[in-house]
């Protein structure tokens, strides 16, 4: 089986976007069996009918989608309910926050109620990781140390830096929270993937492409290619997900 | 940008741009190859297919150049990556093997 741990659906305010139709499509060719849908932000901005566009999604196709309930933080007490209603009424398999998109800097303060959340309804929170100046791997480790009984998933490898830079940050925000697991989206250096999961840890690495902004057909080819045992690579392909998002 | 500032400054010299701009600017690198004819993409680490079919329409198959930047990056991935660009096979080979032998074949 593989799990997509990361699909955006809808038509985003920044240009990317995918219908449900075109996602199951692009599955079925790439026989991907199942996938995360992730909600975009919209040119309207709000992103509740988007988390209902999801749910809608998710409860339409049980055996094919799982979905994420994304809020704005600077929403504050909105973002707040949304995210509880998403999980108790909805049925959200996690929490999803864009640093770069929503334009908040993934340790802040104003994310605090939101873990809190997380943590009474043990749902995993998925950032998208790795922009420099709002989710760099210093700031996901910050807030992930602050819950640890939070599961975090650090989208792009954790890390967006083709000097392979960020990716010694990276590793060293592993190694300092059990709690946080990595995705393979768009991870500059395959061999990171690798020694991530033989060195740090095989249940810490999932298999996710970032459709539509990453490529899934190629974002596949990491994992298809990496110099993993036969049994890693089912964790990565399905294993890791199910264990963080739920079956 | 910044790189096309040097081609500017060097029209007779040929600059490959690394990593075609990489995550971020690809857009921008394009549009830099566009305007300066003797920079070349070069199309290791950056993570779009899509956009390696782009620079081909846009400012040739001559200005396109495969690499891998092994060992950090895996050779096969980043063939693969360019095989499934969408382009034809006189672009795939231009890409793969003629356009560096032809700069490197300039080389004195």
């Amino acid at each position: 089986m593989i799990v997509d741990a990361r699909v955006y659906l809808g038509s985003s305010l920044f240009g990317y976007g995918q219908t449900l139709s075109e996602i199951s499509a692009e599955m079925t060719r790439l026989g991907i069996d199942k996938a995360v849908l992730v909600p975009v932000k919209p040119r309207e901005y709000h992103l509740a009918p988007m988390n209902r566009l999801v749910a809608d999604s998710v409860r339409k196709h049980r055996d094919h989608f799982m979905g994420l309930c994304r809020v704005d933080p600077w929403q504050r007490e909105t973002a707040l309910a949304e995210a509880r209603e998403g999980f108790e009424q909805y049925g959200a398999c996690g929490l999803y926050l864009d640093p770069w998109e929503e334009n908040f800097q993934a340790n802040d303060e104003i994310l605090h109620p939101l873990m809190e959340e997380a943590e009474h309804c043990k749902k995993p929170v998925v950032i998208n990781a790795g922009h420099l100046r709002v989710s760099h791997p210093t700031q996901i480790r910050d807030l992930a140390s602050r819950y640890p009984k939070v599961q975090f998933v650090a989208c792009n490898g954790g890390q967006i830096n083709i000097s392979g830079m960020l990716l010694f940050e990276a590793r060293r925000m592993l190694e300092a929270c059990p709690n946080i697991a990595v995705e393979t989206a768009g991870t500059y250096r395959e061999d990171f993937i690798e020694e991530i999961m033989t060195e740090i840890g095989e249940e810490r690495v999932l298999f996710a492409s970032g459709s539509p902004i990453y490529d899934q057909e190629f974002e596949m080819t990491r994992v298809r290619f990496a110099h993993v045992t036969d049994a890693q690579k089912q964790k990565l392909w399905e294993g890791n997900a199910l264990r963080v998002f739920g079956p | 940008m910044q790189v096309a500032e040097a081609a500017k400054a060097c029209p007779n010299a040929t600059i490959i741009l690394g990593h075609s701009g990489g995550y971020f600017h690809t857009k921008d690198a394009i549009r830099v190859a566009e305007r300066y004819p003797n920079i070349v993409l070069e199309t290791s680490g950056m993570p779009y297919p899509r956009r390696i079919r782009e620079a081909v329409e846009r400012i040739g198959a001559s200005r396109v150049l495969y690499a891998s930047d092994g060992p950090g990056c895996d050779p096969k991935i980043e063939v693969h990556k360019v095989k499934i660009a969408g382009l034809a096979p006189s672009d795939l080979e231009a890409i793969f093997h003629r356009n560096i032998k032809m700069i490197l074949d300039r080389v004195t």
